[in-house]
């Protein structure tokens, strides 16, 4: 019994021994389970926190394109930037910004992805005013072109003017000019002997306006009235009291860079003025009488000349520039009422462009009528109150001076807010942008390479991406 | 007549014996007071009764100038004449016969007298150079077309023939007259004689929105027919005019031309769907078409269930065709005569709605509609009504009287 006991004895001990592997097993176990759940946890917060940095990524890179494109509106570009099917790469991410014309306000919508990041924000803008010279030609009350006239452009930042080709409705010219007015253009018709006036471009008329086309008269591009009228620009012009200048026939004059001011400079005949600039010059009347010339030599700067009340330039005067830049000279006027100057009974226009040009740059005046007639030929724009291209008058706008923003204002800010993310597959896919966009062989451009200009329809077609199949499979 | 003769019989009893018609028209003249209401009328009936012996004076005491109410006064006094005698005076207008200081008269006595028979009298007198005599004689033109239907069918034969001087004033005339057989004479000349559709239609085009209401559906249709042709030479106006006239069914053209390869139509295609439509969308030809295809789905399909919900008694069945009628972009003035006719009998909480919905379609046609309703017992829907007059006519009204005082005349025109 003893011996039994004493065996029952061993066999407990024995069949207890190793019993606490059971507890251990099971610590084992349960730290393993703790192990794995903090794992998974940690990895859990991992992507969580990986998420929230790809969000707001995302988000931060949706907000550059915004600024992209306020940038691109105030150079005078459209405001679209890149396109879902080529986006714009910025740091890790990608981003595309779409651009809905409202009239007189925009608004910019702009997405942005970065890895599994998804951002989509949206802004209201009021539009900027560009510079007046970029209007190209452009009359508040009326435009009219006589019999032979013609207005074409080119783009002096690719080189100097060179007659446009194509001349027929709808034959299309790279290089549109630019025909505006807050009223009617009327395009006088020819005949079998002479050619109707010419329009090599863009005329859009106001919004109740139209485009009059006389018989053998041409425009090859829209004549869609524009949505709103636009308000010229009222200058004031500060004059001093100050004496004429009246320069003597037969001795030059030379004006080296610097600021002026005359209560008049009346040029006789024989008479000359070369201004080189930088130069401002401020004058209440600019007379040019028969057989005197005007110089500008904007090579080394801009020179600008503003007139108060009055300006003459009849016939057989000179008004020129000598440099090409059309940014490098320009005539502004507040002149706005016919007043007998000459005491001939005959009230004058206050403004008179009879001169012999050519001329580079603008020529701005708001209240007043401006005829050009053809022996002043412009280069670059005319902004007035009625313009008239007469007989034969060519003028050529510079396409460089749409992007000119001298003098005009910046696009003001209205609202913004964060918007649903737009259809996409790039956006629907969780993947990182750039992979599938090297999948798909597209090579996301360079911001500043990814803006529109006016007139340019954005591409606005979704592509069909592939997935990155190693992605999948991971 | 009555009134004329006597004052004839009055005149003749005044005057000397010796006086001759000359006399007794300057007479007429002498004692005419513009001012008075209804003078000018009474002194062109004295006279015409002077008889249509009398017109050689008194196309002589019209002045060289030819203006002023004293020489309209003279040139109207013609059109009472009898047709033969008037026809064979005016016979006598050519170039040869009469002195150059006498052309503007007679383009003014052809102005207020002539028939479309003269339309090439009128031509003749301007001469091959019309730029000097260019206003009056496209004044006359334009008298002529407007007061004679026929005459715009003469004028598009004359013009198709013109050269291009006469032709470019024939235009001008025939749209400046404001007429639907002007507009329709114009929209011909366009198809008939390709080098002048540029001129013709953009004069049209220019005049469009003063061109009574409702069209002429053959001038619709002769334009509609035009705008099928992509090659057209003036189809950037004839794009336009599709918007300027707001021809919904030019909307599947303009469409297909929005996706069209030429850029500048595409630009005009836009701006007369956003105008036909009030829409925003952009140049993305596929978004209009898929809103075209939702429209006309609508009116196949819902049309005229909605219709008839709209004049059902139910409440509830208004309410629902009011919120369905309030998303159409497409046929507005369809949709603006429905909503006015139920306006005119709807209850206060469909009478609220039809307020904003006919504001949001922004047609002239339901202003009457509208005023009505400024008399409603219910305060809402006067409310309703003055804020939907408010943005139809464009303008602030304070007042209920002001809304019926001044509401149509101050509309905007759309």
């Amino acid at each position: 019994m003893k011996s039994m006991i004493s065996r029952e004895g061993t066999d407990s001990r024995s069949t207890r021994r190793g019993s606490v592997l059971i507890p251990a097993l099971l610590a084992v176990l349960l730290t393993s389970g703790l192990c794995v759940c903090y794992l998974q946890l940690s990895l859990s917060k991992s992507r969580e926190s990986q998420v929230s940095v790809d969000a707001k990524s995302a988000f931060y890179v949706a907000e550059a394109g915004l600024a992209e494109a306020y940038y691109g509106l105030a150079r005078g570009m459209q405001g679209a930037v890149a396109s879902e099917s080529v986006p714009a790469r910025f740091g890790n991410g990608v981003y595309w910004v779409t651009c809905e014309d409202l009239g007189d306000r925009v608004t910019l919508r702009s997405t942005g992805l970065t890895r599994k990041g998804r951002a989509a924000v949206s802004a209201t803008l009021r539009k900027g005013t560009l510079s007046v010279a970029s209007l190209g030609m452009y009359g508040n009350q009326s435009v009219d072109l006589r019999k032979g006239s013609r207005v074409d452009a080119y783009d002096s930042t690719v080189g100097p003017y060179e007659s446009p080709k194509v001349a027929s409705p709808g034959g299309g010219s790279a290089l549109d000019a630019r025909v505006g007015c807050n009223g009617s253009i009327n395009l006088a018709g020819g005949s079998e002997y002479s050619p109707g006036a010419t329009i090599v471009g863009d005329a859009n008329p106001g919004p109740s306006g139209t485009v009059v086309i006389g018989m053998e008269a041409i425009v090859t591009g829209s004549t869609a009235p524009a949505t709103q009228t636009t308000t010229l620009p009222t200058l004031h012009i500060e004059l001093p009291e100050e004496e004429p200048l009246e320069p003597t026939a037969g001795t030059p004059v030379h004006l080296p860079a610097g600021s002026y001011a005359w209560s008049k400079m009346h040029l006789g005949p024989n008479s000359l003025v070369h201004i080189t600039g930088p130069a401002d010059v401020v004058l209440d009347e600019l007379v040019l009488d028969h057989g005197s010339r005007l110089e500008i030599d904007g090579s080394l700067g801009a020179v600008e000349i503003s007139v108060r009340s009055y300006v003459n330039m009849v016939a057989g005067s000179v008004f020129t520039t000598l440099s090409q830049g059309t940014d490098r000279a320009s005539l502004l006027t507040s002149a706005s009422l016919s007043v007998d100057r000459d005491r001939d009974g005959i009230a004058d226009p206050p403004v008179t462009l009879a001169a012999t040009g050519p001329f580079y740059g603008l020529i701005y005046a708001p209240r007043a009528p401006v005829v050009l007639p053809a022996s002043f030929t412009v280069y670059g724009s005319v902004v007035a109150d009625r313009i008239t291209l007469g007989n034969n008058a060519r003028l050529h706008f510079d396409r460089a001076l749409l992007n000119s923003t001298v003098g005009g204002t910046l696009p003001e800010f209205l609202c913004w807010r964060v918007v649903e993310l737009p259809p996409s597959r790039l956006v629907d896919f969780g993947f990182d942008p750039l992979t599938v966009l090297k999948v798909n062989s597209v090579v996301p451009v360079a911001p500043q390479d990814a803006h529109y200009v006016k007139g340019v329809a954005p591409d606005t077609s979704l592509r069909t991406w592939l997935a990155p199949v190693t992605e999948i499979l991971w | 007549m009555v009134i004329a003769r006597t004052i004839t019989a009055a005149l003749v009893l005044l005057m000397p014996a010796h006086a001759g018609a000359g006399d007794g028209a300057a007479e007429i003249l002498r004692r005419l007071d513009p001012q008075t209401p209804g003078a000018l009328e009474r002194a062109s009936r004295a006279l015409a009764a002077l008889g249509p012996s009398a017109m050689g004076e008194l196309f002589a005491l019209v002045s060289p100038a030819a203006v002023g109410p004293q020489d309209e006064l003279l040139a109207r006094s013609f059109r009472l004449q009898p047709k033969s005698e008037l026809h064979a005076f005016l016979s006598g207008f050519t170039s040869v016969a009469l002195r150059p200081e006498r052309l503007k008269p007679a383009l003014l006595v052809l102005r207020e007298a002539g028939s479309g028979h003269e339309l090439a009298r009128c031509l003749e007198l301007a001469g091959p150079d019309v730029e000097a005599l260019q206003a009056e004689l496209v004044a006359a033109l334009t008298a002529i077309c407007a007061r004679d239907p026929a005459a715009c069918d003469r004028a598009l034969a004359l013009a198709c023939k013109a050269q291009a001087g006469e032709a470019e004033s024939l235009v001008r005339g025939l749209a400046e007259a404001h007429s639907g057989p002007a507009a329709l004479a114009l929209a011909r000349l366009a198809e008939e004689r390709p080098q002048l559709s540029n001129m013709a239609l953009s004069s049209l085009l220019a005049e469009a929105e003063r061109l009574p209401r409702p069209l002429d559906v053959d001038l619709q249709g002769a334009l509609r027919d035009q705008l099928a042709r992509e090659d057209h030479p003036a189809a950037q106006q004839l794009l336009l005019l599709a918007g300027r006239l707001e021809d919904d069914e030019s909307v599947p053209l303009l469409i297909k031309r929005l996706g069209g390869a030429r850029t500048e139509q595409r630009e005009n295609a836009l701006w007369s769907l956003r105008r036909i439509t009030g829409l925003g969308l952009g140049p993305d030809a596929s978004a209009w078409s898929d809103w075209f295809e939702d429209e006309l789905r609508w009116w196949r399909e819902r049309a005229p269930a909605v219709m008839q919900l709209l004049r059902a008694a139910e409440a509830a069945g208004q309410r629902l065709a009011l919120g369905e009628l309030g998303q159409r972009y497409w046929r507005r003035q369809q949709v603006s005569d429905e909503l006015a006719e139920y306006l005119a009998q709807a209850p206060s909480a469909g009478a609220r709605m039809a307020c904003g919905v006919l504001a949001r379609l922004g047609r002239e046609s339901a202003i009457p509609a509208l005023q009505a309703r400024l008399e409603d017992a219910d305060r809402e829907v006067r409310e309703s009504a003055r804020t939907a007059l408010a943005s139809l006519t464009g303008k602030k009204i304070p007042s209920r009287a002001v809304a019926l005082a001044g509401a149509s005349s101050g509309a905007v025109p759309r």
